[in-house]
């Protein structure tokens, strides 16, 4: 898969590089003829085949392949620190994370609260409700003393 | 390097942000939720609040209870005096003599006398504190007390749940 992928990406920056080396070559060439048709007053058909006749040769260093083989090889190499099967962990990069822990955290912090702050209410219900009998019953404020 | 690093300063920062926002989420629900049953409570009258709310009373109602609770609390706390009497000079009693003399009968006597007056006393005001609610309400009012001061012996949750029944 990553070897597909390292293929891919070698033949596309292939192409790109081949792309870039004939548009600049293209544009020396071009400046170049314009000038000289400036001065040697040629025409556009002049002009045209000469450029037809002009073949580009970009070069790529030779070390090139074997140096994009070594970065997907380096990459394959490096350890991962969280994979869930087949899982991309992107999300492990970003804020997001952090944001659904914060989220999380506070609907639990949210809930254990309010589960915890109604049993207080139960309690606090229960004892006033002794304050009222203590105060109605003198063997309550016996029992107290 | 750099990868690991930051996915350990995002794990690190998720886990204290989750906790910080755990802890402040807990505290400010158990805060808010728990104010106004505080307040209650904190108040000198808190049980006369518990009352209210508990048995439903109307403004109206609640202020004829308050007069009512008011003249029985002096009444009450004579009649606590009473019993600690009795009950002291029982105890005395009891421990000093070795059979039963007319002096400790009396004394028995004299306790029993001061529980059976205890009782009505709290009795009547109980019923003329139920007199003044709804019928509902006065009827569960009256099923609560009985079990909490007539029936003690009865737990609190079993009180709790007659009143309700």
């Amino acid at each position: 898969m990553i070897a597909r992928h390292g293929r891919m990406s070698l033949l596309r920056f292939t192409f790109q590089r081949k792309r870039i080396a004939t548009s600049r070559a293209l544009e020396k060439v071009e400046g170049f003829l314009r000038t000289r048709c400036f001065t040697e007053r040629m025409d556009d058909d002049q002009l045209r085949q000469k450029l037809a006749s002009w073949e580009v040769r970009p070069e790529i260093p030779p070390d090139f392949q074997r140096n994009v083989w070594q970065k997907i090889a380096v990459r394959e190499s490096k350890p991962k620190l969280l994979s869930f099967g087949n899982w991309n962990n992107w999300w492990l990069h970003t804020p997001r994370l952090a944001t659904c822990g914060i989220i999380l955290g506070g609907l639990v912090g949210t809930g254990l609260g309010l589960i915890e702050s109604s049993q207080a209410n139960s309690r606090n219900w229960k004892s006033l409700e002794a304050k009222y009998v203590q105060a109605i019953d003198p063997y309550e404020h016996v029992r107290t003393y | 390097m750099y990868e690991r690093t930051s996915i350990r300063y995002w794990l690190v920062f998720t886990a204290i942000g989750a906790f910080a926002a755990a802890v402040i989420a807990f505290c400010g629900t158990n805060f808010f939720g728990t104010r106004d049953l505080r307040e209650i409570a904190k108040a000198p009258n808190g049980e006369l609040e518990w009352l209210r709310q508990e048995f439903h009373l109307t403004d109206a109602q609640f202020a004829k209870i308050a007069t009512l609770h008011s003249a029985y609390t002096p009444v009450c706390n004579e009649m606590c005096r009473r019993i600690m009497e009795a009950n002291s000079k029982l105890d005395r009693l009891v421990s000093e003599k070795r059979e039963v003399t007319p002096e400790l009968e009396a004394a028995i006597q004299e306790a029993g006398s001061v529980q059976e007056d205890c009782h009505k006393q709290m009795l009547a005001h109980i019923y003329q504190v139920s007199a003044q609610m709804n019928p509902a309400d006065g009827q569960n009012y009256l099923r609560l007390m009985k079990s909490r001061v007539i029936q003690p012996a009865l737990s609190s949750d079993t009180a709790v749940r007659a009143a309700t029944e």
